[in-house]
């Protein structure tokens, strides 16, 4: 086999297809643009979700840090708290001008416990109606409160004086 | 300009370095990659995205070291695996059916020397349809050696492959072709 015929023969195919001037500078330099357009904006993307993902967990460790400054918990709260056992809830509603906020809550096979907050000029009844509420399940069952007290197992605590500006109160409840 | 300024440039993130080596080497790679696959569109495909791929991975490529053998092997890989993704060994027109020429088009010289010209074409059409017949990774060792001049030391580095794979693959694809060509052959004995 003369194996000079197939080198040129492969070389003078592979010139009339693909000639010397053939240029695809222009189609990389357009396919170039766009990929490094879009490298940038991957890389804004992840900065943006990167302090996006930090902002949220500040706010949440700030959260729970302040519940566990303010309020008071007992022992079995704590615990349960320092498992990350807590739901950290954070509904709330306004009404009047006075905001109350579900903090968090808590279950297990002995207590319910949940923490509410309320922020605004609270006024003295709502204050007192917090140890007043009733909690129920689907059946209608009541949970009695823990430890007989009326305002509330956990008591209730604030900030500042009872009726102020900012209010927090712990519920425990019997299961 | 010369190739390592070009890569010292493209380092430092400036495209300019780039344009130099696509100067340099998109014929050279579009003609490998087109021997190998085929088809002259995926040919052009794959060269681009090589050339997007020196620019994204600079960094990875060793100064010291050339850069023509560190880019055909990418064209290379490239051009093997997009073949036999195709595998289209159906006729040599369906060949061409990502190309905008025919296979005539291929084999006729805009300008021919009618004494040469039949017994060229000839070789040409033979070698083009035995290459057809091998598989996609003969092709790119025949595309080696005979297109590209490569002993076998250079193809088991282009390849990334052991010396003892490359030799007996270059066997295979020589057998096969001295079979396919043997007509041609005896025919130019003969003649």
């Amino acid at each position: 086999m003369d194996e000079r015929l197939i080198t040129q023969a492969l070389q003078e195919i592979a010139r009339k297809e693909i000639p010397d001037d053939m240029n695809r500078l222009p189609e990389i330099q357009q396919q170039l643009g766009r990929f490094s357009r879009s490298a940038a904006r991957s890389r804004t993307s992840w900065v943006v979700a990167a302090v996006l993902a930090m902002l949220a967990v500040s706010i949440v460790a700030y959260a729970a840090a302040r519940l566990l400054q303010t309020t008071p918990l007992d022992p079995g709260l704590q615990g349960a708290s320092e498992a990350d056992l807590l739901t950290v809830l954070n509904m709330d509603q306004t009404i009047d001008g006075v905001t109350v906020t579900l903090d968090y809550a808590y279950a297990d096979s002995n207590r319910i416990s949940f923490a509410l907050s309320s922020e605004g000029t609270t006024p003295w009844e709502l204050a007192y109606r917090f140890g007043e509420m009733t909690l129920t399940d689907d059946a209608v069952n009541v949970f009695q409160t823990m430890f007989g007290g009326g305002g509330g197992g956990g008591g209730g605590t604030s900030d500042s004086a009872l009726g102020g500006e900012q209010l927090r109160y712990v519920d425990d409840r019997l299961v | 300009m010369d190739e390592r300024q070009a890569l010292a440039r493209l380092r430092r993130g400036d495209i300019g370095g780039l344009d130099i080596l696509v100067q340099l080497y998109q014929v050279k790679a579009t003609r490998t990659a087109f021997l190998i696959t085929r088809d002259r569109a995926l040919a052009e495909d794959i060269m681009q995205a090589a050339f997007l791929r020196v620019h994204e991975r600079i960094h990875q490529f060793d100064p010291e070291r050339p850069f023509e053998p560190w880019f055909m092997r990418v064209i290379i890989n490239d051009a093997v695996k997009a073949a036999s993704r195709s595998q289209r060994q159906v006729s040599i027109d369906a060949d061409l059916a990502g190309s905008d020429l025919s296979l005539a088009d291929i084999l006729v010289d805009p300008a021919p020397d009618p004494a040469d010209e039949a017994e060229r074409l000839e070789i040409q059409r033979a070698v083009w349809e035995a290459m057809a017949k091998l598989t996609p990774k003969q092709r790119a060792v025949a595309v080696l050696r005979y297109y590209l001049g490569y002993g076998e030391a250079e193809m088991a580095e282009y390849l990334t492959l052991p010396a003892g794979t490359v030799k007996w693959r270059l066997h295979a694809a020589r057998e096969r072709l001295s079979k396919l060509l043997m007509p041609l052959w005896n025919e130019s004995v003969e003649g």
